[in-house]
Protein backbone atom coordinates (compact mmCIF):
# COMPACT_ATOMS: atom_id res chain seq x y z
CA UNK A 1 0.00 0.00 0.00
CA UNK A 2 1.35 3.60 -0.90
CA UNK A 3 2.25 6.24 1.67
CA UNK A 4 -1.08 7.96 2.63
CA UNK A 5 -1.77 11.27 1.77
CA UNK A 6 -0.99 13.95 4.48
CA UNK A 7 -4.85 14.43 5.22
CA UNK A 8 -5.26 10.91 5.38
CA UNK A 9 -2.41 10.78 7.89
CA UNK A 10 -3.81 12.96 10.23
CA UNK A 11 -7.44 11.69 9.88
CA UNK A 12 -6.31 8.09 11.10
CA UNK A 13 -3.99 9.52 13.25
CA UNK A 14 -7.36 11.91 14.76
CA UNK A 15 -9.67 9.31 14.65
CA UNK A 16 -7.17 6.11 16.54
CA UNK A 17 -6.52 8.94 19.41
CA UNK A 18 -10.00 9.47 19.47
CA UNK A 19 -10.91 5.59 19.84
CA UNK A 20 -8.31 5.25 22.46
CA UNK A 21 -9.65 8.14 24.52
CA UNK A 22 -12.85 7.20 24.42
CA UNK A 23 -12.22 4.30 25.86
CA UNK A 24 -10.12 5.68 28.39
CA UNK A 25 -6.77 4.35 27.37
CA UNK A 26 -3.98 6.64 26.97
CA UNK A 27 -2.04 7.14 23.79
CA UNK A 28 1.45 7.84 22.53
CA UNK A 29 2.44 9.82 19.87
CA UNK A 30 6.19 9.18 19.32
CA UNK A 31 8.54 12.10 20.16
CA UNK A 32 5.08 14.22 20.50
CA UNK A 33 3.46 12.97 23.84
CA UNK A 34 0.99 10.92 25.24
CA UNK A 35 -2.67 11.60 25.65
CA UNK A 36 -4.58 10.10 28.63
CA UNK A 37 -7.96 11.08 30.47
CA UNK A 38 -7.66 11.69 33.90
CA UNK A 39 -10.59 11.50 36.17
CA UNK A 40 -11.36 14.57 38.06
CA UNK A 41 -14.46 13.90 41.01
CA UNK A 42 -16.91 16.40 41.56
CA UNK A 43 -15.64 19.69 43.62
CA UNK A 44 -16.85 22.21 45.53
CA UNK A 45 -15.83 25.63 44.96
CA UNK A 46 -15.35 28.37 47.48
CA UNK A 47 -18.37 29.76 46.00
CA UNK A 48 -20.42 26.94 47.15
CA UNK A 49 -21.15 25.34 43.76
CA UNK A 50 -20.56 21.82 43.48
CA UNK A 51 -18.66 20.88 40.25
CA UNK A 52 -20.13 17.37 38.58
CA UNK A 53 -17.47 15.16 37.99
CA UNK A 54 -15.80 14.81 34.59
CA UNK A 55 -13.37 13.05 33.11
CA UNK A 56 -10.44 15.56 31.29
CA UNK A 57 -8.20 14.86 28.56
CA UNK A 58 -4.44 15.70 29.38
CA UNK A 59 -1.28 16.26 27.46
CA UNK A 60 1.88 15.02 28.55
CA UNK A 61 4.80 16.19 26.03
CA UNK A 62 7.92 14.33 25.28
CA UNK A 63 10.73 15.91 26.45
CA UNK A 64 12.02 16.19 22.85
CA UNK A 65 8.64 18.61 21.83
CA UNK A 66 9.04 20.55 25.21
CA UNK A 67 12.98 21.28 24.56
CA UNK A 68 12.51 21.53 20.85
CA UNK A 69 11.86 25.01 20.08
CA UNK B 1 0.55 1.40 29.58
CA UNK B 2 -0.24 3.85 26.51
CA UNK B 3 -1.34 2.20 23.34
CA UNK B 4 1.03 2.02 20.82
CA UNK B 5 0.09 4.33 18.62
CA UNK B 6 2.18 2.93 15.68
CA UNK B 7 0.51 -0.44 15.53
CA UNK B 8 -2.53 0.56 15.32
CA UNK B 9 -1.87 2.71 12.76
CA UNK B 10 -0.27 0.36 10.77
CA UNK B 11 -3.29 -1.81 11.16
CA UNK B 12 -5.57 0.72 10.32
CA UNK B 13 -3.43 2.48 6.94
CA UNK B 14 -1.86 -1.38 6.19
CA UNK B 15 1.66 -0.31 6.92
CA UNK B 16 4.73 -1.94 8.38
CA UNK B 17 4.50 -0.69 11.84
CA UNK B 18 8.26 0.89 11.61
CA UNK B 19 6.51 2.63 8.46
CA UNK B 20 3.90 3.81 10.71
CA UNK B 21 6.21 5.34 12.97
CA UNK B 22 8.28 7.22 10.59
CA UNK B 23 5.00 8.71 10.02
CA UNK B 24 3.92 9.66 12.84
CA UNK B 25 7.29 11.20 14.20
CA UNK B 26 7.05 13.42 10.55
CA UNK B 27 3.60 14.60 12.17
CA UNK B 28 4.56 15.24 15.42
CA UNK B 29 8.09 17.50 14.00
CA UNK B 30 5.48 19.25 11.93
CA UNK B 31 3.35 20.06 14.97
CA UNK B 32 6.27 20.76 16.65
CA UNK B 33 7.16 23.02 13.93
CA UNK B 34 4.54 24.81 13.87
CA UNK B 35 2.95 24.71 17.06
CA UNK B 36 3.46 28.90 17.77
CA UNK B 37 1.39 31.26 19.70
CA UNK B 38 -1.71 30.73 17.87
CA UNK B 39 -1.74 27.02 17.66
CA UNK B 40 -1.69 23.91 15.33
CA UNK B 41 -5.07 22.72 14.64
CA UNK B 42 -5.78 18.68 14.40
CA UNK B 43 -9.12 18.03 12.60
CA UNK B 44 -11.17 16.04 14.86
CA UNK B 45 -8.44 16.03 17.58
CA UNK B 46 -7.70 19.63 18.82
CA UNK B 47 -5.28 22.32 19.35
CA UNK B 48 -1.13 22.27 19.84
CA UNK B 49 0.04 25.42 21.15
CA UNK B 50 3.61 26.55 22.88
CA UNK B 51 3.61 28.08 25.18
CA UNK B 52 6.16 29.26 28.09
CA UNK B 53 8.23 26.50 25.59
CA UNK B 54 6.13 23.99 26.69
CA UNK B 55 3.51 21.80 23.94
CA UNK B 56 0.25 22.39 25.04
CA UNK B 57 -2.62 20.41 23.93
CA UNK B 58 -6.62 21.82 23.93
CA UNK B 59 -9.01 19.04 22.81
CA UNK B 60 -12.04 19.83 20.41
CA UNK B 61 -15.31 20.50 22.40
CA UNK B 62 -16.42 17.29 20.65
CA UNK B 63 -13.67 15.40 22.02
CA UNK B 64 -13.57 16.57 25.23
CA UNK B 65 -17.64 15.69 25.33
CA UNK B 66 -17.03 12.31 23.95
CA UNK B 67 -14.42 11.42 27.25
CA UNK B 68 -17.24 12.36 29.45
CA UNK B 69 -20.54 10.90 28.12
CA UNK B 70 -21.26 8.81 31.15
CA UNK B 71 -21.43 12.75 32.91
CA UNK B 72 -23.43 14.06 29.98
CA UNK B 73 -26.04 16.49 31.05
CA UNK B 74 -24.68 17.07 34.65
CA UNK B 75 -24.72 20.82 35.64
CA UNK B 76 -22.71 22.66 38.46
CA UNK B 77 -25.48 23.12 41.14
CA UNK B 78 -25.14 25.01 44.42
CA UNK B 79 -24.25 22.72 47.28
CA UNK B 80 -26.86 23.42 50.44
CA UNK B 81 -24.55 22.53 53.24
CA UNK B 82 -20.76 22.02 53.80
CA UNK B 83 -19.00 19.57 52.03
CA UNK B 84 -18.81 16.00 53.58
CA UNK B 85 -15.75 14.57 54.87
CA UNK B 86 -13.19 13.39 52.62
CA UNK B 87 -12.51 10.00 54.12
CA UNK B 88 -16.56 8.99 52.75
CA UNK B 89 -16.68 6.06 50.30
CA UNK B 90 -19.38 5.57 47.54
CA UNK B 91 -20.60 2.55 49.79
CA UNK B 92 -22.44 5.17 52.49
CA UNK B 93 -23.64 7.30 49.49
CA UNK B 94 -27.26 6.98 48.23
CA UNK B 95 -28.18 5.61 44.85
CA UNK B 96 -29.62 9.39 44.28
CA UNK B 97 -27.35 10.99 41.70
CA UNK B 98 -25.59 13.53 42.35
CA UNK B 99 -25.98 15.57 39.18
CA UNK B 100 -28.97 14.60 37.63
CA UNK B 101 -30.62 17.27 35.08
CA UNK B 102 -33.70 16.95 37.36
CA UNK B 103 -31.79 19.07 39.79
CA UNK B 104 -32.61 23.00 39.35
CA UNK B 105 -29.29 24.58 37.51
CA UNK B 106 -27.19 26.69 39.33
CA UNK B 107 -26.95 30.56 39.03
CA UNK B 108 -24.90 31.08 35.36
CA UNK B 109 -21.94 33.10 37.16
CA UNK B 110 -21.42 29.41 38.82
CA UNK B 111 -20.53 27.67 35.67
CA UNK B 112 -17.30 28.27 34.69
CA UNK B 113 -16.54 27.47 30.77
CA UNK B 114 -14.32 24.68 30.80
CA UNK B 115 -16.57 22.61 33.82
CA UNK B 116 -19.86 23.42 32.53
CA UNK B 117 -20.87 19.94 30.40
CA UNK B 118 -23.87 20.66 27.78
CA UNK B 119 -25.28 18.35 26.35
CA UNK B 120 -24.26 17.44 22.19
CA UNK B 121 -26.29 17.88 19.97
CA UNK B 122 -25.31 15.14 17.66
CA UNK B 123 -25.51 12.85 20.29
CA UNK B 124 -27.66 10.59 19.92
CA UNK B 125 -30.91 10.27 21.86
CA UNK B 126 -31.00 8.31 24.79
CA UNK B 127 -32.23 8.24 28.60
CA UNK B 128 -31.19 11.31 30.14
CA UNK B 129 -28.05 11.02 31.82
CA UNK B 130 -27.82 9.86 35.48
CA UNK B 131 -24.40 10.16 37.55
CA UNK B 132 -23.70 6.25 38.54
CA UNK B 133 -21.15 5.30 41.22
CA UNK B 134 -18.25 4.18 39.73
CA UNK B 135 -16.59 0.80 40.30
CA UNK B 136 -14.99 -0.13 43.79
CA UNK B 137 -11.71 1.02 42.08
CA UNK B 138 -12.43 4.47 42.10
CA UNK B 139 -13.67 5.31 45.56
CA UNK B 140 -11.01 6.86 46.44
CA UNK B 141 -11.07 8.94 43.56
CA UNK B 142 -14.52 10.29 43.88
CA UNK B 143 -14.45 10.41 47.53
CA UNK B 144 -15.67 14.37 47.40
CA UNK B 145 -18.66 12.68 45.46
CA UNK B 146 -20.74 12.10 48.54
CA UNK B 147 -23.75 14.30 47.94
CA UNK B 148 -24.60 17.06 50.60
CA UNK B 149 -27.57 15.61 51.79
CA UNK B 150 -25.75 12.73 52.53
CA UNK B 151 -27.02 11.45 56.00
CA UNK B 152 -23.84 11.91 58.23
CA UNK B 153 -26.19 13.28 61.32
CA UNK B 154 -28.59 10.37 60.23
CA UNK B 155 -29.10 8.10 63.37
CA UNK B 156 -27.16 5.08 63.82
CA UNK B 157 -28.08 1.31 64.36
CA UNK B 158 -27.36 1.92 67.33
CA UNK B 159 -29.72 4.76 68.33
CA UNK B 160 -32.46 3.00 66.20
CA UNK B 161 -31.76 0.11 68.65
CA UNK B 162 -32.38 2.21 71.86
CA UNK B 163 -29.09 3.28 72.85
CA UNK B 164 -29.71 6.64 72.24
CA UNK B 165 -30.86 8.82 75.31
CA UNK B 166 -34.51 8.52 75.37
CA UNK B 167 -36.80 11.55 75.77
CA UNK B 168 -39.16 11.17 78.66
CA UNK B 169 -42.14 10.10 76.88
CA UNK B 170 -44.96 11.97 77.42
CA UNK B 171 -47.55 11.11 80.09
CA UNK B 172 -50.91 11.00 78.23
CA UNK B 173 -53.06 9.79 81.40
CA UNK B 174 -51.71 13.59 83.17
CA UNK B 175 -55.26 15.23 81.96
CA UNK B 176 -57.59 12.51 83.24
CA UNK B 177 -56.25 12.51 86.15
CA UNK B 178 -56.13 15.54 87.13
CA UNK B 179 -59.66 16.05 85.96
CA UNK B 180 -61.11 13.18 87.69
CA UNK B 181 -59.07 15.01 91.19
CA UNK B 182 -60.58 18.32 90.32
CA UNK B 183 -64.32 16.14 90.37
CA UNK B 184 -63.61 14.13 93.16
CA UNK B 185 -62.64 17.63 95.32
CA UNK B 186 -65.52 19.09 94.01
CA UNK B 187 -67.64 16.55 94.55
CA UNK B 188 -66.15 16.06 98.29
CA UNK B 189 -67.11 20.22 98.20
CA UNK B 190 -70.01 19.61 97.65
CA UNK B 191 -70.87 16.79 99.52
CA UNK B 192 -69.50 18.25 102.91
CA UNK B 193 -71.60 21.85 101.59
CA UNK B 194 -74.53 19.91 101.75
CA UNK B 195 -73.81 17.87 104.91
CA UNK B 196 -73.12 21.13 106.84
CA UNK B 197 -75.76 23.04 105.77
CA UNK B 198 -78.45 20.00 106.51
CA UNK B 199 -76.59 20.65 110.15
CA UNK B 200 -77.07 24.31 109.84
CA UNK B 201 -74.03 25.13 110.12
CA UNK B 202 -74.04 27.08 106.68
CA UNK B 203 -76.18 27.87 103.93
CA UNK B 204 -77.79 24.65 101.99
CA UNK B 205 -77.11 24.76 98.73
CA UNK B 206 -80.88 24.92 98.23
CA UNK B 207 -81.47 28.21 100.36
CA UNK B 208 -78.00 29.93 98.41
CA UNK B 209 -79.91 29.07 94.98
CA UNK B 210 -83.26 30.30 96.75
CA UNK B 211 -81.74 33.50 98.24
CA UNK B 212 -82.48 32.08 102.08
CA UNK B 213 -80.24 32.60 104.94
CA UNK B 214 -78.85 29.82 106.73
CA UNK B 215 -81.55 28.51 109.23
CA UNK B 216 -80.36 29.00 112.68
CA UNK B 217 -78.94 26.63 115.00
CA UNK B 218 -80.23 25.59 118.70
CA UNK B 219 -77.32 27.98 119.38
CA UNK B 220 -78.50 31.14 117.34
CA UNK B 221 -82.06 30.65 117.22
CA UNK B 222 -82.60 33.14 119.63
CA UNK B 223 -80.90 35.75 117.50
CA UNK B 224 -82.45 34.59 113.96
CA UNK B 225 -85.80 34.81 116.02
CA UNK B 226 -84.81 38.51 117.00
CA UNK B 227 -83.26 39.46 113.64
CA UNK B 228 -85.07 37.99 110.77
CA UNK B 229 -87.68 34.50 111.62
CA UNK B 230 -86.56 33.14 107.86
CA UNK B 231 -86.13 29.73 108.95
CA UNK B 232 -86.37 29.19 112.76
CA UNK B 233 -86.23 26.07 114.67
CA UNK B 234 -88.39 24.94 117.24
CA UNK B 235 -86.75 25.38 120.05
CA UNK B 236 -89.68 26.30 122.44
CA UNK B 237 -88.60 25.70 126.70
CA UNK B 238 -89.20 22.34 128.11
CA UNK B 239 -89.46 21.23 124.36
CA UNK B 240 -86.09 21.98 123.03
CA UNK B 241 -85.57 18.67 121.08
CA UNK B 242 -89.28 17.75 120.61
CA UNK B 243 -89.61 21.07 117.89
CA UNK B 244 -86.24 21.14 116.41
CA UNK B 245 -87.62 20.43 113.37
CA UNK B 246 -90.95 22.50 113.37
CA UNK B 247 -90.12 24.95 111.14
CA UNK B 248 -90.44 23.97 107.39
CA UNK B 249 -94.44 24.02 107.57
CA UNK B 250 -94.27 27.46 109.13
CA UNK B 251 -95.17 30.32 106.95
CA UNK B 252 -92.64 32.39 107.91
CA UNK B 253 -90.32 30.30 107.04
CA UNK B 254 -91.14 30.88 103.31
CA UNK B 255 -89.19 32.62 101.17
CA UNK B 256 -92.05 34.34 99.52
CA UNK B 257 -92.98 37.61 100.48
CA UNK B 258 -95.93 37.60 102.41
CA UNK B 259 -98.84 39.53 101.65
CA UNK B 260 -99.41 43.15 103.13
CA UNK B 261 -101.94 42.51 105.28
CA UNK B 262 -100.43 39.07 106.98
CA UNK B 263 -100.88 38.48 110.54
CA UNK B 264 -98.14 37.17 112.44
CA UNK B 265 -97.88 35.58 115.97
CA UNK B 266 -94.54 34.74 117.88
CA UNK B 267 -94.17 30.68 118.13
CA UNK B 268 -93.41 29.76 122.01
CA UNK B 269 -93.78 26.13 121.66
CA UNK B 270 -94.31 23.00 119.36
CA UNK B 271 -95.74 20.15 120.40
CA UNK B 272 -96.66 17.05 118.64
CA UNK B 273 -99.79 16.11 120.16
CA UNK B 274 -102.65 18.82 120.98
CA UNK B 275 -102.71 17.56 124.52
CA UNK B 276 -99.34 18.78 124.80
CA UNK B 277 -99.87 21.89 123.04
CA UNK B 278 -102.71 22.90 125.64
CA UNK B 279 -100.86 22.51 128.22
CA UNK B 280 -97.98 24.97 127.21
CA UNK B 281 -100.98 27.48 126.08
CA UNK B 282 -102.11 27.17 129.61
CA UNK B 283 -99.01 28.03 130.67
CA UNK B 284 -98.61 31.17 128.50
CA UNK B 285 -101.89 32.30 129.06
CA UNK B 286 -101.56 32.65 132.76
CA UNK B 287 -98.05 34.19 132.31
CA UNK B 288 -99.09 36.93 129.78
CA UNK B 289 -102.52 37.37 131.47
CA UNK B 290 -102.16 40.68 132.38
CA UNK B 291 -100.73 41.59 129.06
CA UNK B 292 -103.20 41.48 126.61
CA UNK B 293 -102.28 38.95 124.31
CA UNK B 294 -103.59 35.99 122.94
CA UNK B 295 -102.44 32.93 123.37
CA UNK B 296 -103.35 30.02 120.18
CA UNK B 297 -102.83 26.42 118.93
CA UNK B 298 -101.91 26.44 115.15
CA UNK B 299 -101.68 23.42 113.73
CA UNK B 300 -99.54 22.56 110.92
CA UNK B 301 -97.70 19.60 109.06
CA UNK B 302 -93.35 19.62 109.27
CA UNK B 303 -91.71 16.74 107.84
CA UNK B 304 -94.71 14.52 107.39
CA UNK B 305 -95.81 15.42 111.40
CA UNK B 306 -98.53 17.47 112.50
CA UNK B 307 -97.10 19.79 114.97
CA UNK B 308 -99.43 22.03 117.16
CA UNK B 309 -97.68 25.69 117.67
CA UNK B 310 -98.23 27.31 120.64
CA UNK B 311 -98.38 31.36 119.37
CA UNK B 312 -98.20 34.16 121.46
CA UNK B 313 -100.23 37.59 120.08
CA UNK B 314 -102.00 38.47 116.67
CA UNK B 315 -99.82 40.96 114.85
CA UNK B 316 -100.41 42.94 111.80
CA UNK B 317 -97.41 43.46 110.75
CA UNK B 318 -93.95 41.88 110.82
CA UNK B 319 -92.20 44.43 112.60
CA UNK B 320 -94.81 44.93 114.97
CA UNK B 321 -94.15 41.10 116.05
CA UNK B 322 -90.63 41.79 116.25
CA UNK B 323 -91.20 44.68 118.71
CA UNK B 324 -93.47 42.77 120.81
CA UNK B 325 -90.72 39.66 121.06
CA UNK B 326 -88.48 42.49 121.98
CA UNK B 327 -90.91 43.99 124.68
CA UNK B 328 -92.01 41.09 125.90
CA UNK B 329 -88.55 39.35 125.93
CA UNK B 330 -88.54 38.45 129.99
CA UNK B 331 -91.46 37.01 129.67
CA UNK B 332 -90.79 34.23 126.69
CA UNK B 333 -88.78 31.35 126.43
CA UNK B 334 -85.57 30.95 124.11
CA UNK B 335 -86.14 30.09 120.26
CA UNK B 336 -88.87 32.10 119.73
CA UNK B 337 -89.74 32.38 116.61
CA UNK B 338 -92.28 35.00 114.06
CA UNK B 339 -94.86 32.68 112.33
CA UNK B 340 -97.38 33.97 109.70
CA UNK B 341 -100.58 33.52 110.92
CA UNK B 342 -103.08 31.56 108.07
Amino acid sequence: MSDPSPEELVEAVAHLIRDQLEQGTSVDLPTLGTFSVEHRPSQTTEDGARLPPRNAITFTPADAASSDQ
Amino acid sequence: MPSSLSSLLADTLGLSEEHAHTLLERLAQAIRDHADETGVHVSGLGTFRRRDGALTFEPEDDLAQRVNQRYEGLEAEAAPSPPPPAEADDSSSPAVPLFSPRFSPPPPSRLTAPLALTALDESPPGPPAVWEPRPDGDADEDASDVPPSAPADAPSAEDEAGTAPQRPARDRSTGPRVAAAVFVVLFLLGAGWLLLGQQGIVSTPQSVVSGESPPPTAESSEGAASSASSAPTDTAPADTAAAADDTSGAPGASSDEPPADARWGLVVASRDTRTAAEGQATTFRDRLADRALSVTIQTGEADNTTRHRVVVGDFSSRDAALEAMDEYDALLPEGVWLLRLE
